[in-house]
């Protein structure tokens, strides 16, 4: 905890002492960063920030994270979470390089989690551990990261590392303790071709997860853990409350990604990225035996359109990400030579999902204000099978709506401020799980998410930023963000995150 | 240019493949019983409510009903896996008599029969109870 504290105050304190050179003032520099034309190309390449528009720009702010569902949209990632954050990042720029810093720490708990017990669920489903009482689940995760980019001519390179770590657990049976570690690594290398930069990025991802579950009750297990293998259907042959609980998640995967940004901030911009990443879970008491494997590639692809002209400015951008997971379930023989040997595997899960996007941001630029109206419209998927005992979910919906936002800037005084409403329509569902098969239990939880995820839902959003400029090096700001989800037949949801923090 | 985003194209659409999309999940079973004493077996029949009998997958636990045997012989397919073979019959015999047989060779996880193939033949020694 002590040396997370140092990186922190180390990060904070580099960004203080290097901020000096830009001619633009605090609120400039945020406005510049927060501007809705602009397109975050750091998803696409972490080198990219070398060429964005952006000026050199620190912040630090803390804060809290509210969840709270009547029912949840994920049952095994609980109904509420309560979490605070520390977050800061610092962008330095040189005369023809720059460097990123930033680290963020989170500490909360999830309310009510239910039919998972493992991290990073949304990583890793649906090879999960799982039981049927679950619970409030503790979490802790820091997280670092750093980038290099540099530029030589018309040629431009960055290199980059990511570290994540997350701790869960829980004090009442059934009682997981999950120890994660996530490391990414990338290199970028790209060249200057005329008004535009095209950029090729590499990375390596390596994650571990390691999850021991007890039960200390002197009255015995008051449920049985299960291997999840996807729709309701688990690894029977693993199930129960001893011998099969500790399990280990080793992944390893990689990510090419493609992105033309133009330089000057506006015109045509695109990027396409292709993911890989295969997961295996052992048996950590059975000799490691491997039991599972989870490969999920991802397709992303971006193309915009920015157009500035003063005044009256405007971006068109369809995106669209399709990911696609097999999960292999692999046949261990009978232990009779003292170790499970994999016979045989069978890919029984598949589940693709992914969405198309078209949004446009139009804005209107008035002396000390700016005006933006956001309109998207987005067509969410979600197919899964799992093959014997057959099992199908099938969810298609259209999603509408707009955010309108007014930016002021008043002396010292920068406001931002944005509310939007957007319409979600369960299109084309239907849900079928194999009766005989699944326990009750489970068949009624999935049931049960079923109805929420192809119910109609009436979003709302709204959010304000107040900043105040401490002299020439420094502002103080408020965020607040409030959002709102008013389901047909599943109850509302409310998300609220606040945060204080200086911008230098 | 164009050859660089034609090569990368066409490389994620190859690699965003389906895994054992050609892939047999499922394995057709002969099962043929015999009496060591080389009676034949005209028809068996495995008595589905007797706690006990089973044709069950260890990994999923999911239990096949047995169907009739005709001369000694039944087929059933079935996801392919490790499997508890383990039955009480009535068997009767060429000779018209009755008799009350067990099949015991795969009875516990240790001793499970291995069906991994697309088609496989379990032999099944019938001990004779009475």
């Amino acid at each position: 905890m002590r040396r997370i504290l140092h990186i922190f105050l180390l990060l904070a304190a580099t960004g203080l002492s290097a901020l000096a050179q830009d001619t633009l003032s605090v609120n400039g520099r945020t406005a510049a960063g927060r501007d809705p034309l602009r397109l975050s190309a750091r998803e696409w390449s972490p080198a990219a920030f070398l060429l964005e528009s952006i000026p050199q720009r620190s912040w630090a702010e803390a804060g809290v994270d509210l969840r709270r569902e009547d029912q949840a949209w994920l049952t095994q990632e609980g109904d509420a979470a309560l979490q605070g954050f520390f977050r800061t990042e610092n962008l330095h720029r040189f005369e023809r390089s720059a460097v990123l810093m930033g680290a963020s720490y989170e500490r909360g708990v999830k309310r009510n989690v239910r039919w998972n017990e493992t991290s990073d669920f949304t990583l890793l489903y649906p090879y999960v551990m799982a039981d049927s009482v679950g619970g409030d689940l503790q979490r802790e995760q820091y997280a670092f990261q750093g980038h290099y980019a540099g530029r030589s001519g018309d040629w431009t390179w960055g290199a980059g590392m990511a570290y994540r770590a997350l701790h869960e657990y829980r004090q009442v049976d059934p009682r997981p303790r999950n120890v994660t570690s996530d490391f990414r690594v990338d290199g970028t290398a790209g060249r200057i071709l005329g008004p535009y930069a095209l950029a090729l990025t590499l990375s390596c991802r390596r994650y571990h997860q390691l999850q021991n579950t007890a039960f200390v009750n002197p009255k015995g297990a008051n449920t049985t853990l299960f291997h999840m293998t996807g729709l309701g259907s688990h690894f029977a042959r693993f199930a129960g409350t001893n011998a099969y609980v500790n399990v280990r998640y080793r992944g390893n995967g990689y990510t090419a990604a493609l992105l033309l940004q133009p330089l000057s901030g506006e015109g045509f911009q695109a990027g396409l990225r292709y993911g890989s990443l295969t997961t295996v879970r052992h048996l950590i008491n059975q000799n490691e035996a491997p039991f599972t494997e989870l490969w999920t590639q991802e397709v992303g692809t971006e193309i915009s359109w920015i157009r500035r002209a003063g005044r009256r400015n405007w971006r068109i951008t369809l995106d669209g990400r399709y990911e696609f997971r097999q999960g292999t379930e692999n046949l261990l023989d009978n232990f009779v030579s003292g170790q499970f040997r994999n016979l045989l595997d069978l890919t029984m899960y598949r589940n693709r999902n992914g969405f198309v996007r078209l949004q446009g941001v139009w804005q209107a630029v008035r002396e000390a204000d700016r005006w933006s109206l956001s309109p998207f419209v987005s067509l969410p998927f979600l197919y899964a099978e799992y093959l014997y005992p057959a099992r199908r979910l099938d969810l298609l919906a259209l999603e509408a709506g707009t955010d309108v936002r007014w930016e002021h800037t008043a002396g010292a005084w920068l406001l931002d401020v944005s509310g939007g409403a957007g319409w979600l329509d369960g299109m084309d569902s239907s849900l079928s799980l194999s009766e005989e098969y699944t326990d009750a239990r489970m068949r009624s939880s999935i049931r049960s998410q079923f109805g929420k995820w192809s119910d109609n839902a009436l979003s709302t959003r709204l959010s304000a930023r107040v900043q105040h400029s401490l002299g020439t090096a420094m502002s103080l700001y408020m965020d607040a963000a409030l959002q709102q989800k008013f389901y047909g037949r599943s109850g509302n949801a409310t998300f609220l995150q606040a945060a204080v923090g200086l911008e230098l | 240019m164009r050859r660089i985003v034609s090569f990368l194209l066409a490389a994620c659409l190859l690699s965003a493949c389906v895994k054992d999309a050609d892939q047999n999940i499922f394995s057709n079973v002969t099962l043929h019983a015999y009496v060591p004493g080389g009676e034949n077996i005209v028809m068996m029949t495995v008595d589905p409510t007797l706690k006990g009998n089973q044709f069950l997958n260890i990994n999923t636990r999911q239990n096949y009903a047995y169907p009739v045997f005709a001369n000694g012989y039944a087929t059933l397919r079935v996801q392919k896996g490790l499997y508890i073979v383990a039955f009480d019959a009535e068997a009767t015999y060429a000779d018209g008599s009755v008799h009350t047989v067990r099949c015991s060779q795969h009875n516990a996880s240790d001793l499970a029969a291995f069906v991994l193939d697309d088609s496989v033949n379990l032999e099944l020694e019938m001990t004779l109870l009475r």
